[in-house]
């Protein structure tokens, strides 16, 4: 092998492996960088070097540069013969052309001065070949770019999907709450129209009876026995106009005021009336108060409708062998916590969705209205509290009142 | 002393090579790189090499737990402990500036140290980008490269610098192709048509700075 031929075998293996080398550039820049070094090492390859040229399309948005000596001249890029002169490299006695097509589509092309006629003509059908290649990868960064982006544009398309089906699942639990907490105010104002209705029908027609009744507990000619009747007659209207005063006070029991309370003391009244039967159904009570408990702002006879009817579902939960109510007071910084916690039968796990509906009750017979706690949930709600019940069937049930402090 | 004719596996095939071959990795696939490091650094391990790893893209720790990530359960899990990541720029230029011969001293160090320690080799990988972030003495990376060959006729620690193609210009990308004999493309070592001996590239690199 004579010296040229060694040398044009060491050329084109150089070729070679930068044309092995073209795929690693993701960046075009640093492509036509690269490329422009790589032909400019080659022998006969003249000072003005190479220039690279990519047809401006903005489809392929290739963000290359064109070489240093080109950039800003404000030459079109697609037609050689109207920018020459106007390169450096042009203007050189020699260079040559190879374009960067590939079987798709034209890239642009490499400009490369050359000395003379001399030895880089021995190359020229490499760098035919190494433009080619470099078409290739121009075309493959293209396309990556593109695939990037269309995945890009997946993504995209697929996160926002994402968050509309959260948002709609998130509407539809408010929407569903909401229907949740109309219908149940619904109820509630049903109820306190047909409670305000009967109290109006009832209340002045027991108050005439009892009119009646006391005019004629003063008849003196009465016997004894007809006056102990009507003596009981008019106890009865009094009970009943209590009665309707009282189911008046469960729904409108606006005229309550609110006033510093200490709970516990509260809690403990509650607790003092009931002693009796919890003692005679062999109910212990334990009594677990925060003797710190701070005092607050609530309306007494509402707070004791609630602790009232907690006990009450306590008790009536306890089956006949006894057992236990537990009561608990304690506080956080923005609240107050009243537990009430029994060893009854629990809540049905079906039944645990409804006991706050007014109406709803599972005891026998006349034995419950259904009311106690959905009074309570009302109560609670207007002192901007909360009241929570976790039960497990069979073992107990616990309820817990959080009012603010 | 080692002997420098030492074959050494790479990883990569199962073909060995001369301990003390200079290799670059040009990359611009950060997962394709890591896995061909990872290989490479399993190799020295389960060969018993002292090797080290100089990280620049992430902190050691990220680096470190990648690079298990890629070994092979067996290697990972009983020789992670051996693979020592450090920061680039405390080695490359651990008072701020980078100076070649200061290096190389570091580079003749690790080596002997691992003679020292019983090794059979050693081997090292760095991830020069550091070079990109203006610290000073930074220019004279090609000139370090270059200088590494003559290095690794005493010394013959086994290095692969790598290269993102994405980040250096392609000026020194072919003047790092230059002076390493060996580069890997796709995975391969192969011989480096580019390269030319520290004297002969210095002949031109001195007056090469555009
Ligand atoms: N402590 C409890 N243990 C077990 N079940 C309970 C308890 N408290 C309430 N419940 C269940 O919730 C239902 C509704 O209770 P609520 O107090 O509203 O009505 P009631 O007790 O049935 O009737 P009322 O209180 O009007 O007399 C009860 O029927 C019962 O099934
Ligand atoms: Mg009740």
């Amino acid at each position: 092998m004579d010296d040229s031929s060694a040398e044009e075998t060491r050329v084109l293996s150089q070729i070679l492996a930068a044309q092995n080398m073209l795929c690693v550039f993701f960046s075009e820049r640093r492509l036509a960088e690269f490329v422009k070094e790589v032909l400019r090492a080659l022998p006969g390859v003249g000072r003005a070097g190479v220039c690279l040229r990519l047809l401006a399309e903005p489809e392929a948005d290739l963000g290359l540069q064109e070489c240093k000596d080109c950039a800003g001249s404000g030459r079109g890029l697609d037609d050689i013969g109207r920018s020459r002169g106007k390169c450096k490299l042009e203007k050189q006695d020699g260079f040559a052309v190879f374009p960067l097509d590939t079987a798709a589509r034209s890239y642009g092309y490499l400009l490369v001065a050359t000395e003379g006629d001399g030895p880089f003509e021995r190359y020229r059908p490499f760098v035919v070949n190494f433009a080619n290649s470099v078409a290739v990868a121009l075309e493959n960064r293209l396309q990556q770019k593109r695939l990037s982006d269309h995945v890009s544009e997946l993504e995209r398309t697929n996160e926002r999907l994402k968050r509309e089906i959260a948002e709609r699942r998130r509407g539809e639990e408010t929407l569903r709450k909401s229907q949740e907490q109309l219908l149940h105010a619904e109820k509630l104002s049903a109820l306190g129209k047909l409670i305000s209705s009967i109290v109006h029908e009832f209340s002045s027609p027991v108050h005439g009876v009892r009119g009646v009744l006391e005019q004629v507990h003063e008849e003196a000619s009465l016997s004894e026995g007809i006056r102990s009747l009507t003596k009981l007659g008019i106890k009865e209207c009094n009970r009943m106009s209590e009665m309707i005063q009282k189911l008046r006070g469960f729904y409108r029991p606006s005229a309550g005021i609110a006033v510093l309370l200490d709970l516990n003391a509260l809690v403990d009244d509650m607790i003092f009336l009931n002693q009796k039967k919890f003692l005679s159904r062999k109910i212990q009570t334990v009594k677990n108060y925060d003797p710190n408990l701070p005092t607050i702002k609530g309306v007494e006879d509402q707070l004791k409708q609630v602790v009232l009817n907690l006990l009450q579902n306590a008790e009536e939960a306890i089956p006949d062998g006894g057992g236990k109510i537990s009561v608990t007071t304690e506080a956080t910084d923005t609240v107050v916590r009243l537990i009430v916690e029994d060893t009854g039968t629990g809540v049905p796990p079906d039944a645990l969705p409804f006991i706050f509906d007014p109406f709803f009750t599972t005891k026998p017979g006349a034995k419950g209205t259904g009311l106690g706690l959905s009074v309570s949930y009302g109560i609670v709600k207007k002192h901007r509290g909360d009241i929570e019940v976790k039960s497990r069937f069979g073992e107990g049930t616990t309820f817990i009142v959080t009012l603010p402090r | 002393m080692i002997k420098t004719q030492t074959a050494v596996p790479m990883g990569f095939t199962g073909e060995t090579f001369p301990a003390g071959t200079h290799m670059c990795l040009v990359y611009s696939d950060d997962a394709e790189r890591l896995e061909s490091i990872a290989k490479f650094l399993e190799a020295g391990i389960l060969n018993n090499e002292k090797v080290g790893y100089f990280a620049d893209a992430a902190p050691p720790d990220e680096i470190k737990k990648a690079l298990l990530g890629h070994m092979s359960a067996g290697a990972a899990r009983s020789d992670g402990a051996k693979l020592d990541v450090r920061t680039a720029r405390d080695v490359y230029c651990p008072k701020g500036r980078f100076v070649p011969g200061e290096m190389l001293d570091t580079l003749r160090g690790f080596y002997d140290s691992a003679v020292e320690e019983g090794y059979g080799n050693a081997r090292a990988s760095g991830e020069m980008s550091w070079a990109l972030k203006g610290i000073p003495g930074s220019d004279r990376l090609v000139e370090y490269e270059a200088l590494i060959n003559d290095l690794i006729v005493t010394h013959p620690l086994t290095p692969i610098c790598q290269y993102n193609a994405n980040l250096f210009d392609g000026a020194t990308i072919l003047n790092i192709l230059k002076v390493h004999p060996m580069m890997i493309v796709h995975g391969q070592v192969v011989r480096n048509p580019y390269y030319q001996e520290p004297r002969e590239f210095f002949k031109t690199y001195a007056g090469n700075t555009r």
